[in-house]
């Protein structure tokens, strides 16, 4: 049976894992709002590019961008990995990278993966996957330019023929929890059954397409990464408060047998002191 | 002349202006193009430069713009742009 001072000093440490895990807690709720808040002000521009492409692509006229002309034949496959940045966020990183491997085991063609977040750079290569690229430097609520970095790369990627079809996988926050999906990325996959409106093009469709698929792309990756950021600190919310409430009950049982050890030790005693005073009465009862 | 014409500027970082005006003319390649309501619909390529509206009779705002595209359409012009700033 552990001694007072052992539970003691067990309580001790258990309380200070819980102000860590709380304070993991409260970061990880900051950086959701902040994250969310972000997303929430750029989905407005991510809309009117999507609204201009439907208008852009409606009527199915042909084109000759480079970003929405499918390649003939699809030989190499890109996959788009968005990880989060570190662990200590329940199954997040290893359900995505489940989803992945099952991704990559339907996969005929050849494919290669460029992986954005800092997690798992061994995980990830024991896994098998060939990572063509790594995006390790990623800050944990994603700006505009970090994002834009990752999709002029993709653009590129695309645009010599290195990949002939790019996909996104990544966790996409709904509602409580995460959904893992893969989007496709490149070719821009233009959108049908839009009616075609007279429009007027100044200067004309196939500048303007340019224009806008390089924008749309930037727009797709950047609410990616921002959905897949959100994800990764919800998650770490939630396994925070896990562990904190974990860390609460764990104090109750460690105080309560502490209690229980601390009330037979003086009972113990009491039953002591009463022995040796029987003792000693019986004792002078007898001379 | 009525503000009927519902101006948004929209940029890639999020930032975005609204205002309802009468009058809009956006930079292009060639020369500004100018927006009164009831303008047929129309995307242009925006060159950066100087948006100017007009709110009420004589009240010319100026907005710095830089490279996008704009939507005109049912007397709503939407213009995206990397970065704004009104000057």
């Amino acid at each position: 049976m552990p001694n007072i001072y052992a539970i003691k000093a067990r309580i001790k440490s258990v309380e200070s894992t819980r102000q860590v895990t709380k304070s993991m807690k409260m970061v990880s709720t900051a950086k959701l709002r902040r994250t969310q808040y972000t997303m929430n002000r750029v989905q407005p521009f991510a809309e009117h590019c999507r609204r201009i492409l439907e208008c852009l692509c409606s009527g199915g006229l042909e084109t000759e961008q480079a970003l929405m002309q499918a390649h003939g034949e699809i030989r190499q496959v890109c996959y788009v990995l968005i990880v989060g940045n570190r662990g200590l966020c329940g199954s997040y990183n290893s359900d995505i990278l489940r989803y992945m491997k099952e991704l990559a085991k339907r996969e005929e063609k050849e494919f290669f993966t460029v992986v954005c977040g800092r997690w798992g750079e061994d995980v990830i290569a024991q896994e098998g996957l060939k990572v063509k690229r790594r995006f390790p430097e990623l800050s944990d609520t994603p700006e505009r330019g970090e994002s834009d970095r990752i999709s002029d790369y993709l653009k590129e990627l695309y645009r010599s023929g290195q990949a002939d079809k790019i996909v996104l996988v990544y966790q996409r926050h709904k509602g409580m929890g995460q959904e893992a999906v893969n989007e496709q990325l490149l070719p821009v996959v233009p959108m049908k059954g839009v009616k075609a409106r007279d429009y007027i093009f100044e200067p004309d469709r196939e500048s303007l397409l340019e224009r806008i698929a390089g924008l749309y792309v930037e727009n797709v990756v950047f609410e990616a990464l921002l959905q897949a950021r959100t994800g990764e600190h919800f998650a770490r919310m939630t396994a925070m408060t896990t562990a904190t409430d974990n860390t609460d009950e764990m104090i109750r049982e460690l105080t309560q047998e502490m209690n229980t050890q601390r009330q037979a030790q003086i009972t113990t005693q009491i039953s002591e002191v009463i022995g040796g005073a029987n003792a000693l009465s019986q004792d002078k009862a007898r001379r | 002349m009525a503000d009927r014409i519902k101006l948004s500027v929209v940029t890639a970082q999020g930032d975005s202006h609204e205002k309802m005006v009468s009058y809009v003319s956006i930079p292009t390649e060639f020369g500004s193009v100018g927006v009164l309501s009831g303008h047929a619909p129309m995307l242009c390529a925006v060159k950066s430069g100087v948006l100017k509206y007009r709110v009420g009779e004589n009240s010319v705002f100026r907005l710095s713009v830089s490279d996008g595209i704009a939507n005109v359409a049912d007397n709503e012009v939407t213009v995206l742009v990397s970065y704004m700033n009104m000057e």
